[in-house]
């Protein structure tokens, strides 16, 4: 007999045993939820919540207890279903002409942007740089940047793969939920409640489970009774963005949201661009935390986009008392910049990459700190501890 | 084919016997699949139950183009790529410990049930690097074409061929006489 005609014997011969109770309970849940998908029942379908309860440590000592806690959550469900559905709550976010929110990249505790948007244009405020104004246009690819003290604006390419990164965080919402609602491994989570600014909201997420890079969930929080979002919570792959403050279908001045520079301001020529990034300007920026920002001259614990955001007032409060010509402090905002734009084009183009540079000094030629795949390479990108790079074949990756 | 084309028809008008039918008719294949490519049981149960309910999900806007063993394969190896991917992912970190079906503690509701020749099937898929074990169970127990495979791993037909050849030798090796009984 061949050796496949063997394994597939061996196959056919070992046979699943599985337990006539869970069996049945089993089939019994998925009964319930075809009736739910039929409409014969007003409550969502929802994850097989009764088994992961049955099989969780904390309800592992008796089955008794674990049977309390089903019918505890069965009798929840069924008071708490809700008048809202994730339809009611997704309606704005795709119907909405105009919007307003503020934005937290990397969560809640981090410094928050306001964006105005209209259509293809965003106005976006920073409270704690109360004198600058971006104004992007996604289409064109160009972001207007405004010094509002100094009467200056400069106008920055932002064509290409960074563009996405320029997005509307609305249509990017549209997009992520599109895309989770299509997926067949998508795990829609049982509606709860909860307390939020002093009023009752509905929460839904939808996504997956998964942590790390395929990390995938938009969590909605929705006024209990209108249905209108209050809060949104964006987990995508290393990012996470919170929108708070929303606000739909608000009147949105033409000039609020214009490329062209207002009346009596002055245009400077930057030759900031970033259409035309690499890991260079990752490099550069590497060298600005180890030199500037970490006071060991490592480099920084984790690389995430969320950390050169917090870190720009450590960053303007250390580079701005540093005895260089404002020239040269210009120069080192623009590394650092650059080189946080080319780590969201790896992560937003789900690049394959690693960052182990926490706790390694700058100059240290035998670690690698850094590697990521570009798009269709063969090899890898790896930047060491002396910021060299060099073309690694996968194989030969650092362990 | 006919048969399943007709209780997807039905189950999509909420036919409970026809959504019965089929729950019956593949959870063990489902199941066998599932343990094969995550070899360790809990999980598998975890994908194969996430799978019908997406199913049952996915029912309003499903159509069945090819066959529903199919389909469902898929369905149950694309779930264990991505939990497969988290799994090594905690474990690179250090923050998951791998529990192999011998060291695991029996669990108070599992579906499936412990025995002997089923243990010794998952340590031995357990053994195959994740890429050859998943040809292997989907050649071999999901009856699935190589070009689909390839497809699926986003490879080339050879490179599957050879996870298939090599996943094969190493698993009679393993198996030892187990095979040819």
């Amino acid at each position: 007999m061949r050796p496949t005609d063997q394994i597939k014997n061996y196959f056919k011969n070992v046979h699943v045993k599985t337990n006539p109770k869970v069996n049945r309970a089993i089939l019994d849940d998925l009964l319930d939820r075809l009736d739910a998908a039929k409409g014969r029942r007003k409550h969502a379908l929802q994850p097989n919540i009764w088994r992961r309860i049955m099989n969780h440590k904390a309800t592992k000592p008796t089955t008794a207890a674990a049977a309390v806690l089903i019918a505890g959550a069965v009798i929840f469900s069924l008071l708490a279903a809700p008048g809202v559905t994730l339809a009611d709550v997704i309606k704005p976010i795709f119907e909405a002409k105009t919007f307003a929110y503020d934005m937290h990249v990397g969560g809640e505790d981090h410094p928050a942007m306001r964006d105005l948007v209209s259509g293809n244009r965003i106005r976006r405020t920073m409270p704690d740089m109360p004198n600058m104004v971006l104004i992007i246009d996604t289409d064109a690819g160009k972001l207007l940047r405004l010094d509002t003290a100094g009467k200056n604006a400069s106008i920055i390419n932002i064509s290409g793969e960074v563009e996405r990164g320029g997005r509307n965080y609305i249509g990017f919402l549209r997009e992520t939920i599109t895309r989770l609602k299509a997926d067949p491994n998508t795990v829609q989570k049982k509606p709860f409640y909860r307390q939020l600014d002093g009023r009752k909201v509905i929460g839904y997420t939808i996504g997956n489970d998964l942590e790390g890079k395929d990390r995938d969930r938009v969590t909605i929080l929705a006024d209990e009774k209108t249905g209108v979002p209050v809060q949104i919570d964006l987990e995508w792959g290393q990012e996470n963005f919170v929108l708070k403050n929303m606000e739909f279908d608000i009147p949105v001045p033409e000039d609020q949201v214009s490329i062209t520079a207002p009346a009596g301001y002055k245009m400077q020529k930057t030759d900031i661009d970033f259409s035309k990034l690499s890991d260079k300007d990752l490099i550069e920026s590497l060298r600005v935390w180890a030199t500037y920002l970490r006071d060991d001259g490592t480099f920084p614990p984790q690389l995430l986009k969320q950390e050169f955001i917090k870190q720009m007032p450590l960053f303007r409060e250390k580079v701005g008392s540093l005895p260089i010509p404002d020239a040269e402090k210009e120069q080192l905002g623009k590394y650092y910049l650059q080189g946080m734009m080319f780590l969201q084009i790896c992560y937003t183009g789900k690049m394959d990459s690693h960052y182990a540079g926490a706790g390694v000094k700058l100059g240290d030629a035998g670690k690698a700190i850094f590697w990521y795949r570009p798009k269709d390479a063969k090899t890898y990108r790896v930047i060491y501890g002396d910021l060299s790079v060099k073309d690694v074949a996968p194989e030969n990756l650092p362990k | 084919v006919l048969e399943d084309k007709l209780l997807v028809w039905k189950v999509k008008r909420g036919d409970k016997k026809a959504l019965q039918r089929i729950y019956e008719k593949y959870k063990d294949d489902m199941l066998r699949i599932a343990a094969g490519l995550l070899t360790e049981p809990s999980a598998a149960e975890d994908a194969v139950h996430d799978v019908f309910i997406n199913f049952i999900g996915a029912l309003e806007t499903f159509s069945l183009t090819g066959s529903l063993r199919g389909y469902l394969t898929t369905c149950v190896a694309n779930r264990a790529r991505n939990l497969n991917r988290s799994k090594t992912r905690h474990r690179e970190v250090g923050l998951d410990r791998i529990e192999t079906f011998d060291s695991r503690i029996p669990r108070p509701e599992q579906w499936l049930l412990d025995d002997e020749a089923f243990r010794q099937f998952c340590n031995a898929m357990a053994e195959l690097p994740y890429g050859e074990r998943e040809v292997v169970i989907l050649r071999v127990q999901g009856q699935m074409k190589f070009s689909t495979i390839a497809a699926m791993q986003e490879t080339s037909v050879k490179t599957v061929m050879s996870r298939y050849r090599y996943g094969i030798t190493k698993l009679r090796s393993l198996l030892n006489g187990e095979v040819s009984k």
